[in-house]
């Protein structure tokens, strides 16, 4: 909750900054402020508040999420070199501050008490999304994804909201534990549930679904990461993802468990639909972009088998998995934007795997990060991938969802494939890219997330005792 | 020395020499042999020393080190020290020292030189990895990097287009066999409650429910299946030919396809009877099929690597009749020596024809004949090589591969079911056929005259001391003499209940017929090679072809379908367009014409969205929808 | 005579709702979707959500038609400069497809409703809430009470809306 306000606060606080001739301010400014909403963040450690009239609830877990969401965004930030550069990006405050308003948003969407909370956080994360997709104006890929995020991100609104209006009218409540009662309650066996619950819960899912991007709603996903400016797709992989997930295992585990048997099958199949169809696809892409949005729509295969799974530990494995993948994510995709912006083709920032060939020879550190958030990605040992994988299987196995555990593991196994043409592109085919200059704090995040991804290879126990 | 250190040093000095060289780099590529080769050298003496002092019968440590804990469960990183282990070091580190030797002469002039060796002591690393592993979970990590320093090693010359084909082809058959091979890792975890062999091997079995345990036991054989080539997966073997020939005879015959093996003998209490009916089976069919294939082969080196497979199927037989893995064990190493100093003959007189500096396929049998008189000593290091994979008298292969014969008979004796004994008569077969296309190797290699037009057979010259030492030191080590003293030393006598009193004539009886009538189809036929199809046009027809349409079609279904629809997108984009336009015009700096290039802009949008996708994916959505609530409500 | 009423705006609702799919012309759309808009608010009113009607009335008539007409007003057409009619034309594509969606949606909906039990529901959930007569002072009195965080935090959702707006239209300097 402090975060929240800290932040609302700081995103005006940058729109002000934006009114001085300086830019160059603001990226630091706003790193600051990132993590001074980490530390207030970070205080709330084993203290379980309930404010404002059970709207929102701070208790171990959210913080953890929290804490997620912010290093992402602070990767993200930190890689963001300013946008003063070029003219394209000639406004850095509103971008930031709408950055830190969404932070805002998704940082409710993982502390909500009461579906309003969900509903407002997931609008003030996906108005953000819309504009921040749509920002790069004169590109008309980036007008078209917004466009289209825009028309796909209101339906999947409208839909999670007639879901939460009709489970408010068969539970008479908003609230997530209110609603777990009832459902508790009633399978009990008192009375009979009426279907409008059935039908409500199945839309709230669906709209969050559409929000993680999980098969057969994930087709905006990528028309909207190619689209987007590359540091807002890095953005949208990482927080989005973590927070929708964070809501729909809140959800899932608290207010709709008493249903369990209802909805876990079709997530069940929604998982293996999800995960054969984004990697399969993943395989033949020809740009690295669209392999990256396709290779989130497996991620969210993955961790929906975790969700689906409903352990103890499901939580710790969610909250791993989204670290590994946010870190490794933003990785590859700061090493993409370097590469795509030294070599145009037609113009345009060259995106697809043969824009990385040859990058080992002059770019060693640039190709070593790839590499290792690759193998982090693909789930290699001795990478934060592996233990992330390796814990959302173990839960599964857990659950005995021994059909999905087989078709993740081979799916797993295709990734592996398309994981490896940026590493084959860089260290095993010939090129001519040159040295690249690095500014010290870009470089400094290469070098911090790739050690952070071989540390938690090493040592999983580093964050995950403390999940 | 403590064992903990000793285990440690030898595990991690390859890694160790391996970033030494790569942080080197090409500048430094003279160098980089030699510091491997020293680096070999140093792990060896460890392995000797190390087998020299723990080595005491049925001694096993296992030493544990902490990695992390969560929650109840701990996660241990652990050594297990045992004759196996010890063995497969001394083995490991063997053909490693004599192939990286070899190598300096045969890729001297490469340029990456530096990479290669680089590689190799990756691979090093990674197999001794998984011979010191306790972990089954550790295992599947040191697993997983062999796949892809094979990878790395097979696609080594990645400016061609077969090389690269072939490391790729290799890595995703081998990925196939590790997904199995994870999910019987999970299976066994969750079966048996433990990862660490040490603990499966004292476990009692009895109150494990033996259907999922079986499963547990097959899904473990895929990874056996990937990694040692089996039956349906085998065909990666033939195809990593392409890479330095040095590479094959370390990886791809002694060491890494040995890892598969070297799993199954480690994993043997878990292989109920039913497992280890399947695993006999397709040993039995990968027997069979790879020296049937290596019949027909006219590729020097691909003869060698089916006969790979063959061996290896024999291999896994061995490991499915017995009690233990002994038998299949003591073949892996003799295997190990006699087929790598058969590959490094096979590079050496690549490598000898190569030098002539003539272009032409120097891999090709057809193209040799008659060499004996001009390389002598690959002729006598050959032969000696070959007659221990036939399995002749005085050689190592001979002592190795009747014991697993034995080990089937005595199988067969003890199952009082007549259909037992297809096993050892298949193994008899297979011995017979493994003869039949030794014999005629050598003939085409060695007897008759040059056929090569292009070569004038008198600049053929074998002349390298670094080519010649390591062949001779692995002929050596498959025959009489220090062949003995290495077995002796090395490998435990295996008990046998029955025995069938035919079973050395009938081997010596296979052999004596594979020998003749290869030899009698070299008369009669000379070279001429009927060609046959492997197993990999069919695996193109059934998968690729199939997931490619399928991709395909989920390619189609994201992109394409909708060239012709639309329209009220369009226009709807139209109006929020002329929202903004007017908005702009109005507000922000109220020239009219200002919004001019919006507009034209807008007109660019509308035209790309004339083939827009968006109504289908609403489409899609609301199908999934509706299909979801049909799903939930019945 | 409350039952004939109500079936008109039901009419009037549906009718203009139909019409605004099967026009072409974009204008004329807007104008139904602008009876459709007031039917639903009619139809809330006799719901007894009074507030609901006039939010409906205020937000989609007073604001988004209003927008929505503006736009099709200042959209250059071809026509427009050589002294031609005005006209937005759509087409209508599709149809299989929209009628299968719509029409299985529509099925599953109106199964859910009859089966919803719609009495017993008020009954068990919000038999205190029907008493009132109207919904505004109960509406005001939650929103400055137990509501007030998301009404507050609303703030932060216009917020950004208006920053995003003003930057997607404005030009760059």
């Amino acid at each position: 909750m402090n975060s929240i306000i800290a932040l609302s606060l700081f995103g005006i606080a940058n729109l002000f900054l934006g009114f001085l001739n300086n830019r160059k301010i603001l990226m630091p400014a706003t790193l600051a402020f990132i993590l001074f909403a980490l530390g207030l963040n970070l205080a709330d450690w084993n203290t379980e508040v309930l404010w404002f009239n059970n709207m929102l609830r701070t208790n171990n877990l959210s913080v953890n999420f929290t804490t997620v969401i912010l290093v992402a965004t602070l990767l993200v930030v930190a890689i963001s070199r300013g946008f003063g550069d070029d003219e394209e990006h000639s406004h850095p405050a509103e971008y930031y501050a709408i950055m830190l308003f969404s932070v805002v948003g998704a940082i409710m969407m993982v502390t909500f008490e009461n579906l309003l909370m969900l509903f407002i956080g997931l609008e003030i994360l996906s108005v953000s999304m819309y504009v921040l997709t749509g920002s790069d104006k004169r590109n008309l890929r980036s007008n078209e994804a917004a466009l289209k995020y825009f028309l796909m991100g209101a339906f999947a609104t409208g839909i999670l909201l007639f879901g939460v209006a009709l489970v408010y009218g068969a539970t008479g409540s908003f609230s997530i534990y209110g609603i777990g009662n009832f459902v508790t309650e009633n399978r009990m066996g008192q009375s009979e549930i009426t279907p409008m619950l059935y039908v409500g819960i199945l839309l709230i899912i669906i709209g969050l679904l559409f929000k993680v991007s999980a098969a057969p709603f994930h087709f905006w996903t990528p028309d909207v990461y190619e689209g987007a400016p590359t540091i807002f797709t890095a953005f949208m992989s990482t927080v989005v993802k973590t927070a929708g997930f964070a809501a729909l295992y809140r959800l899932l585990s608290v207010s709709f468990v008493g249903e369990y048997g209802k909805w876990v099958y079709l997530l069940y199949f929604l998982c293996a639909a999800t995960l054969i169809i984004a990697n399969i696809t993943a395989v033949y892409q020809q740009s690295f972009k669209r392999m990256m949005a396709f290779s989130s729509i497996s991620h969210a295969g993955y961790l929906l088998m975790t969700v689906t799974s409903n352990q103890a530990t499901t939580q710790s494995s969610i909250l791993f998995y989204s670290l590994a993948y946010s870190i490794a994510t933003v990785t590859a995709f700061a090493v993409m934007i370097l590469v795509s912006e030294n070599k145009t083709s037609n113009g345009k920032p060259d995106e697809s795997f043969d824009a990385f060939k040859g990058l080992a020879k002059n770019n060693p550190l640039l190709a070593f990060a790839l590499a290792v958030s690759m193998l982090s990605l693909a789930g290699i040992p001795l990478t934060a991938g592996f233990w992330g994988k390796f814990f959302i299987f173990s839960d599964a196995f857990k659950r005995g969802l021994i059909l999905d555990l087989i078709v993740a593991v081979l799916m797993s196994a295709v990734g592996v494939y398309y994981y490896f043409k940026p590493i084959i592109a860089s260290y095993m085919k010939e090129g001519n890219i040159q040295e690249i200059t690095i500014k010290p704090i870009y470089k400094l995040t290469l070098i911090i997330t790739t050690i952070l991804t071989i540390l938690l290879g090493l040592m999983p126990d580093l964050v995950k005792s403390i999940f | 020395m403590s064992p903990e250190i000793t285990s440690w040093s030898i595990l991690l000095t390859p890694l160790l020499v391996s970033l030494i060289i790569f942080s080197l780099g090409r500048k430094h590529n003279a160098l980089s042999g030699w510091l491997s080769i020293a680096g070999a050298f140093v792990n060896l003496g460890l392995s000797i020393l190390f087998f020299v002092n723990y080595n005491t019968d049925l001694q096993r440590i296992t030493l544990n080190f902490n990695w992390f804990t969560l929650g109840k469960d701990s996660y241990i990183f652990s050594f297990l020290i045992d004759h196996y282990t010890l063995t497969m070091l001394f083995v490991v580190n063997v053909v490693a020292l004599l192939v990286q030797l070899f190598s300096l002469e045969y890729m001297h002039h490469d340029r990456d030189l530096f990479r290669y060796f680089a590689y190799l002591n990756l691979f090093v690393f990674s197999m001794l990895g998984i011979v010191l592993t306790d972990s089954l979970f550790v295992m599947y990590a040191f697993w997983e990097l062999v796949g892809l320093s094979s990878y790395l090693l097979i696609g080594f010359w990645y400016e061609s287009h077969a090389p690269n084909q072939a490391a790729k082809k290799a890595f995703l058959m081998n990925r196939i066999g590790d997904a199995g091979f994870l999910l019987g890792i999970f299976l066994a975890f969750y079966l048996l409650k433990t990862n660490s062999l040490t603990a499966i091997s004292h476990l009692d079995f009895t109150q494990i429910n033996p259907t999922l345990l079986t499963a547990t036991g097959l899904l473990l054989f895929c990874g056996c299946i990937g990694k040692s080539a089996q039956f349906p997966l085998h065909t990666w073997l033939p195809d990593a030919m392409e890479g330095p020939t040095p590479v094959s005879a370390l990886i791809h015959a002694a060491t890494m396809v040995a890892a598969g093996i070297f799993m199954l003998v480690r994993i043997h209490p878990v292989l109920t009877v039913d497992a280890k009916i399947v695993i006999a089976v397709i040993g039995t069919i990968t027997m069979l099929m790879g020296a049937f294939y290596a019949i027909f082969q006219t590729d020097i080196k691909k003869t060698l690597a089916y006969s790979t497979v063959s061996q290896l199927g024999l291999m896994v037989v061995a490991i499915a009749l017995s009690i233990n893995g002994e038998a299949a064990f003591g073949h892996l190493f003799s295997h190990a020596f006699f087929k790598a100093g058969l590959f490094l003959c096979a590079g050496a007189i690549i490598h000898a024809l190569h030098q002539t500096g003539e272009v032409f396929d120097a891999q090709d049998m057809r193209l040799m004949g008659g060499l004996a008189k001009k390389t002598p000593i690959i002729f006598v290091c050959f032969t000696i090589c070959s007659a221990a994979l036939m399995g002749l008298p005085f050689t190592t292969g001979a002592e190795t591969k009747f014991s697993i014969l034995k080990v089937a008979f005595d199988f067969a004796l003890q199952q009082h079911s007549q259909w037992t004994w297809v096993f050892p008569f298949a193994i008899i077969l297979g011995i017979s056929m493994t003869a039949f296309y030794s014999i005629r190797q050598i003939l085409f290699i060695f007897v008759g005259n040059f056929r090569n037009e292009k070569v004038n057979i008198s600049t053929i010259q074998e002349r390298n001391i670094f080519l010649n030492l390591p062949i001779i030191l692995l002929a050596l080590a498959s025959i009489i003499g220090l062949g003995t003293i290495l077995t002796k030393v090395f490998l435990v006598e295996i008990p046998v209940v029955s025995t069938w009193k035919y079973d050395a004539i009938s081997e010596y009886f296979a052999i004596g017929l594979g020998l003749l009538t290869g030899w009698l189809t070299y008369q009669q036929f000379g070279i001429k090679m009927p060609h046959i199809n492997t197993m990999d046009s069919f695996y193109d027809s059934i998968f690729v072809k199939s997931t490619l349409s399928f991709a395909h079609f989920l390619h189609t279904f994201d992109s394409k379908i909708v060239d012709n629809s639309v329209n009220y997108l369009a226009k709807l984009q139209v109006v929020f367009a002329q929202i903004i336009a007017w908005f702009d015009r109005s507000f922000i700096d109220g020239i009219p014409n200002g919004s001019a290039a919006i507009v034209g802009s807008v007109g660019r949008v509308t035209q790309h969205f004339q083939n827009g996708k968006v109504q289908w994916y609403f489409v899609a959505a609301f199908l999934g929808i509706l299909s979801m609530i049909i799903f939930m409500a019945f | 005579m409350l039952n004939i009423i109500l079936i008109a705006f039901c009419i009037l609702t549906v009718g203009s709702a139909l019409w605004v799919l099967w026009t072409k012309n974009v204008l004329h759309a807007a104008f139904a979707l602008l009876l459709t808009f007031l039917g639903v608010a009619a139809l809330y009113v006799m719901a007894g959500a009074d507030f609901l009607g006039i939010t409906q009335i205020l937000v989609y008539v007073g604001g988004i038609l209003v927008l929505l007409i503006f736009g099709i007003m200042l959209t250059n057409q071809a026509g427009n400069k050589e002294g031609g009619k005005n006209m937005i034309l759509t087409e209508n594509l599709n149809r299989f497809w929209g009628i299968l969606i719509a029409g299985g949606f529509f099925g599953l909906l109106f199964y859910t409703f009859t089966q919803a039990g719609f009495q017993e529901v008020e009954q068990q959930h919000f038999g205190e809430i029907s008493n009132h007569s109207s919904t505004i002072q109960i509406t005001g009195i939650q929103l400055m009470t137990d509501y007030v965080l998301p009404f507050e935090i609303v703030g932060v959702l216009l917020m950004i809306a208006l920053v995003g707006a003003s930057f997607l239209a404005s030009k760059n300097e």
